[in-house]
């Protein structure tokens, strides 16, 4: 009788303990779930919420029809998220099911009148994951964004996951966490930045006119929690550079006899340091970072030393370039997405309040100092160009 | 011996189970008739010595139990021909000739008690009685009534010794010896059943063994007065500690060479007469996950395999129920792919995924049951009908989805990796409670059950040694045998649970 007391005391324990209060309503057979893998939020009319959730439909074609994987949306309507989400039991035959959301969308216009106090219902339900992804929808509505792109083979869900997977190739971008974005949001001094992705109808054939691609190459910035501005292609890996976010990327500099030559990035490391003199902020950046030859656009020998440390200063110069537009129009913007009043407070631990009190008047008059080192290590399986022999032999 | 002179004799009270010897003590072949008289194998006839009518004697036995080319050479021919009786006078010269070993036989055994008497005859002796002394000789001359001893076929080994024990003890017994050359080693015999009166041998390494642990296991054996112990279960559960769990507290083998690797170890085995399985005690969980393979191959493969066997249990034991838990209350835990291929599979099943795996468990029993009780051609058909059935029809006929069914074969599967039978069907039995559980709560439920598990394990008790040993109270060297199997020269000593007399293994 005393064993099954223990026994009886830990089981209740376990069921008290564990902040499940709703067992019962918890249990739902798999297949009556409606497993959302991306939720879009957009502004509806009379200021409400329009809320998309899309999940993958499991048609996977009969025999001798191709297999789609397109996705499967339920739209709903209400005065805030919460309103919206149970409006969808009005009609949808199964439960929305958040424990796979993997991306958060957001269109451009409910972006720029402040996204915080719809990640609330997000941040405050237990099934999504902190880990999912947020992105801003460029020009459009994210429930256009989806409709439009349902029209090709491939789930949005996983066009935007293949995407994700060659950013490094570029460093154009990056992946914001949900977790990442409310840490931020949570600090007033500083600024977020998002992924933003675009609909594009270019890079399919001509003849296709109404399949409708994703790009994702660049950051839509915050200020607090207001859409303020889209970065350019350069500006996006400036701020990548100045996160340490850089994976691989091409750099295109002009040899000295006017050839374009691509260089690669295949390494990379970013140190920043905060320093006070005189009363004055100052932020150095020191990159370095290495790259291959990866292309020649002629038959100039670009393998001889002068060649080598010309291309290397070209190089230096163009990542400085990118990373100083990153910062300037930060400081226009006085969006302080880098981080950089953690650095500050990081090393004067002791100035932390007037820090945080100030920031939003200190952050623009920060003199920033770029260092760029590089070298080029390598130049894949060719040395020189093609044909670049005999043209030094005919010299 | 006139019909007369049996119907004098008072009948024996069959009801009661001593009546038989209470009323009648003397050692006549009266007596011993008219106790085993009524059987139409008992063979008695008067036999005189050397045919000198003064010495009359009466040989009885049971005809088939004993080798009657035996008797004529060994005994009657002897008792008739031998010139050395024509000195006998009386019946208590003969004895003492036969006692001196005219007779040719190696086991003479001078009976003055009408029990022993008999059951040296029950045993497949033959016994001469000499009605005018009341005393008789039993002779072994048992009957060839053995199997060969041929590979063991529960217990298969890739490598290592390919005999295994038979239903004769003396074989069995014969067998250990044979791999055990020691004078250490102690084979002591009881009898148990009221009725069978079937012998038990208890083997053990006098040298090694704790004393205490075999006059444990005697008095275990010896306090039951059961009627019959002819089947092992109803020994095995003399010997168990906890009747009311489903896992096996001994271990039980066919295979000689895994009996003497524990006998050395310092455990103490049980053979029974015409059973093949012998017992081991005392039993805890780990020695039902090892196999013999462990130590047959490389340290590094045998703890590879011991792993993987470890994991299995684990699968078989909670697979089912974990598959419940995600699927119906925690589909967040799932991969999104995975969570994906099991909605696809789900679709157009009408039953709830607890009812579809308990079908499928269900089903799986009765293959497992159905394959064991028919003849080993049909059982394949089985097999064949089940996967068909179960595996085919039953997908397309969207009564359970695939992915339910991938789950309850691995858990099958799992559970075949065990190499106690025993241990593995207690797992089955548990796997449904833990199905149960996990349908009701989810992961709770599932967790409760682990819970209730490891405290029913950490509450059992074989012969004194903790059932989770090694785990549990003892030494960190004894963990060197356990989740993985260290080199054989690593392990220097004993099991300090076993309490051996001697604690080194080795120098």
């Amino acid at each position: 009788m005393r064993n099954f007391s223990i026994l009886a005391v830990i089981f209740s324990i376990t069921l008290a303990l564990s902040g499940c209060t709703q067992i019962a309503l918890g249990r739902a057979e798999i297949n009556k779930l409606f497993v959302v893998r991306m939720m879009s939020i957009d502004e509806a009319a009379e200021g409400k919420v329009k809320l998309t959730l899309t999940t993958k439909s499991l048609s996977t074609g009969g025999e001798g029809q191709e297999a789609a994987q397109k996705g499967e949306s339920i739209i709903s309507e209400g005065d805030t998220v919460f309103d919206a989400v149970r409006n969808l039991n009005v009609y949808s035959d199964r439960k929305p099911h958040y424990g796979h959301t993997e991306y958060i969308l957001f269109g451009e216009s409910i972006a720029r009148k402040g996204i915080l106090p719809y990640l609330d219902f997000i941040s405050r339900h237990n099934e999504f994951r902190y880990n999912a992804k947020v992105y801003i929808v460029k020009g459009d509505t994210a429930n256009s964004l989806v409709k439009k792109t349902n029209t090709t083979k491939m789930f949005i869900g996983d066009r935007i996951s293949s995407i994700e997977e060659n950013i490094p190739r570029t460093s154009l971008s990056s992946v914001v966490t949900l977790n990442e974005a409310l840490l931020i949001f949570d600090n007033k001094n500083l600024d977020t930045f998002i992924p933003f992705i675009e609909t594009t109808d270019t890079m399919t054939s001509e003849e296709k006119q109404d399949i409708y691609d994703v790009l994702l190459r660049g950051y839509a910035i915050f200020n607090e929690d207001k859409l303020s501005y889209f970065t350019s292609r350069e500006e996006a890996r400036g701020i990548n550079w100045m996160m340490d976010r850089i994976g691989s990327g091409v750099i295109v500099v002009k040899s000295k006899a006017g050839e374009e030559v691509s260089m690669e990035i295949v390494d990379s490391k970013v140190k920043i340091k905060a320093k006070i003199i005189d009363d004055e902020l100052h932020c150095t950046a020191e990159i370095s970072f290495t790259t291959n030859i990866g292309e020649v656009m002629g038959i100039v020998n670009v393998i001889d030393n002068e060649s080598i440390e010309y291309l290397t200063e070209q190089q230096e110069k163009a990542i400085k370039k990118e990373v100083e537009s990153a910062i300037r129009i930060a400081q226009e913007n006085n969006s302080d997405h880098f981080s950089t009043v953690t650095k500050f407070i990081l090393e004067y631990p002791m100035m932390r309040n007037y820090l945080n009190e100030n920031w939003k008047e200190l952050f623009p008059d920060i003199k920033f100092d770029i260092k760029v080192k590089s070298n080029i290590k390598g130049t894949y399986l060719l040395n020189n160009p093609t044909r670049s022999t005999v043209e030094s032999v005919g010299e | 011996m006139s019909p007369n002179a049996r119907n004098k004799t008072p009948e024996p009270d069959f009801r009661v189970e001593d009546s038989l010897y209470n009323t009648t003590t003397e050692i006549t072949s009266d007596n011993v008739h008219s106790i085993l008289g009524s059987n139409s194998d008992f063979t008695s006839r008067v036999i005189l010595i050397r045919d000198n009518p003064a010495i009359p004697a009466v040989l009885a036995f049971l005809d088939g139990l004993v080798n009657s080319k035996l008797v004529n050479d060994n005994i009657l021919k002897p008792l008739a021909q031998e010139k050395q009786f024509d000195t006998c006078k009386t019946a208590a010269d003969a004895i003492e000739l036969i006692s001196m070993g005219i007779v040719y036989s190696s086991t003479i055994k001078l009976r003055t008690k009408l029990k022993d008497l008999t059951d040296d005859i029950l045993g497949g002796g033959i016994a001469i009685i000499f009605n005018d002394a009341k005393t008789a000789f039993t002779f072994e001359a048992k009957s060839d009534l053995k199997r060969s001893i041929s590979e063991p076929a529960a217990e298969t080994v890739i490598k290592g010794s390919k005999d295994s024990f038979v239903e004769e003890l003396r074989t069995n017994t014969a067998l250990c010896r044979k791999k055990i050359k020691s004078p250490y080693l102690s084979v002591e015999e009881i009898t148990v059943g009221r009725q069978t009166r079937t012998t038990i041998a208890i083997v053990y390494m006098k040298n090694i063994a704790n004393r205490k642990l075999v006059d444990e296991v005697k008095q275990r054996l010896e306090a039951f007065d059961i009627p019959e112990a002819l089947t092992p279960g109803i020994i095995e559960e003399l010997l168990i500690d906890d009747q009311y769990s489903a896992f096996p507290q001994v271990q039980y083998t066919e295979r000689p060479d895994r009996f003497c690797v524990n006998i050395v170890e310092g455990r103490v085995g049980i053979m029974i007469e015409s059973v093949p399985t012998t017992y081991i005690v005392p039993g805890t969980l780990l020695q039902f996950i090892q196999a013999l393979d462990d130590y047959s191959f490389h340290f590094m493969v045998g703890s590879a395999l011991r792993f993987l066997r470890f994991l299995a249990m684990f699968i078989t034991l909670v697979l089912p129920g974990f598959y419940i838990t995600i699927t119906t209350f925690h589909p967040e835990m799932l991969p999104t792919e995975l969570t994906f291929s099991i909605v696809a599979s789900k679709e157009g099943v009408p039953f709830p995924m607890l009812v579809e795996v308990i079908i499928l468990l269900i089903a799986f029993e009765f293959l497992v049951e159905a394959g064991l009780r028919l003849p080993k051609a049909i059982g394949q058909t089985v097999s064949i009908v089940g996967a068909l059935v179960v595996g085919q029809a039953a997908v397309e006929a969207k009564l359970v989805s695939p992915a339910t069914v991938i789950i309850v074969a691995i858990t099958a599967i799992a559970g075949f990796t065990m190499p106690n039978q025993d241990f593995s069907n207690a797992l089955r039995i548990w796997r449904f409670l833990f199905v149960i559980l996990s349908s009701i709560i989810g992961i709770f439920g599932l967790t409760f059950g682990l819970i209730f598990l490891l405290y029913h394990w950490c509450k059992m008790e074989s012969y004194g040694v903790p059932y989770l040993d090694p785990f549990v109270a003892n030494e960190d060297e004894q963990l060197k045998d356990t989740l993985f199997r260290f080199p054989n020269n690593i392990m220097k000593n004993r099991p300090s649970s076993l309490n051996t007399n001697n604690k080194k293994r080795m120098e």
